[in-house]
């Protein structure tokens, strides 16, 4: 089989690009960083992440980044995620399953409604410089 | 039967799992390259699949080398109040229980080497899970690094590196790249079962 080429993934993207029409998110970027230690790995965070990329796909979201991070010391609460978007606080949310990852995007990010149940406010103090 | 979705275990399920927390430890370890190599042997019907994660990082000591199987201890300085290390640990008991082998070489100062095998048709074995989720998930991992993954089954075989999707997408955390990186993944990887099969 042919090896990656910057071709193939150039078209594919731009191919994607066409297939979207971009949604106003204000010009700024939302963040979503999803815990992905041994901890969060073991609790299904790939899952976690997989679902992210899904809903964004599927609402056609554009300035959405994700990006992960290690053990934030919520070993008992994940798969955690920390969700930073325009005009909305920044939260961490615990026990985020794929329904959950999917809730998040539809509800924190385009609706801009907290999931109440699934909130965590910060990492754990031992974690926090 | 095995419901997988009705598990509870709090440990790694399938492969892909394992090679996000190898690879992940891999890049903590302030590697600037990381070579992850996926073999499947479909050609010759004993189905082994071999992986070997090698990374140039920051490498350990014997005396750290000889406790990276033990459960409650961690080279990383990450959490300095913690004594858990689980990644190479959970490893060694799913190689234990389907009956395969793993090693570790490493030298401090210039980096580590990690390989296990394992027969994929070992009931026991784990299931292989969503392999271009995690590799995505390896490209997007903090940090300025080299990551080259090759994937081989039978005489197939594709790889993707990170330096290659940095140059098409720039921010390889942006949604849309890793959601094209992961569709590109899902093709190889069709293409690659369908092929090498045989």
């Amino acid at each position: 089989m042919e090896k990656l080429t910057l071709a193939d993934l150039k078209k594919l993207r731009d191919d994607k690009k066409k297939a979207i029409a971009k949604r106003d998110t204000d010009g700024k970027t939302t963040q979503i960083v999803v815990g992905m230690g041994t901890c969060g790995i073991a609790a299904g965070a790939k899952d976690a992440f997989d679902a992210f990329l899904d809903e964004i796909d599927a609402k056609n979201l554009s300035d959405v980044v994700v990006t992960q991070t290690g053990c934030m010391g919520l070993c008992h609460a994940e798969p955690t995620a920390e969700v930073i978007a325009p005009g909305m606080p920044v939260v961490v949310y615990g026990n985020v399953k794929a329904d959950i990852a999917k809730r998040i995007v539809n509800e924190h990010i385009i609706k801009h409604e907290l999931i109440s149940d699934h909130v965590f406010d910060k990492p754990a103090v031992d974690i926090l410089k | 039967m095995l419901i997988l979705k009705d598990l509870k275990l709090k440990m790694h399920l399938t492969l892909s799992d394992y090679i996000v927390d190898l690879t992940q430890n891999s890049i903590e370890a302030g590697s600037s390259v990381v070579i992850v190599d996926l073999i499947e042997r479909a050609d010759d019907g004993d189905g082994t699949v071999k992986v070997y994660i090698s990374d140039n990082g920051a490498g350990m000591d014997e005396v750290a080398l000889a406790r990276v199987r033990d459960p409650f201890f961690t080279g990383g300085g990450k959490h300095e109040k913690r004594k858990v290390g689980l990644g190479v640990a959970f490893l060694a008991q799913f190689i234990a229980q389907c009956g395969g082998k793993w090693d570790i070489s490493s030298e401090k100062g210039v980096g580590t080497s990690l390989f296990f095998e394992y027969d994929g048709k070992n009931p026991d074995a784990p299931p292989f899970g969503n392999l271009a989720s995690a590799v995505v998930c390896c490209m997007g991992l903090p940090g300025e690094f080299e990551l080259k993954f090759t994937r081989a089954r039978g005489d197939e075989s594709y790889t993707v590196t990170r330096s290659e999707a940095v140059e098409v997408f720039g921010d390889i955390n942006d949604a849309e790249a890793l959601i094209t990186l992961r569709e590109y993944i899902r093709a190889s990887e069709k293409e690659l079962t369908e092929k090498g099969s045989r």
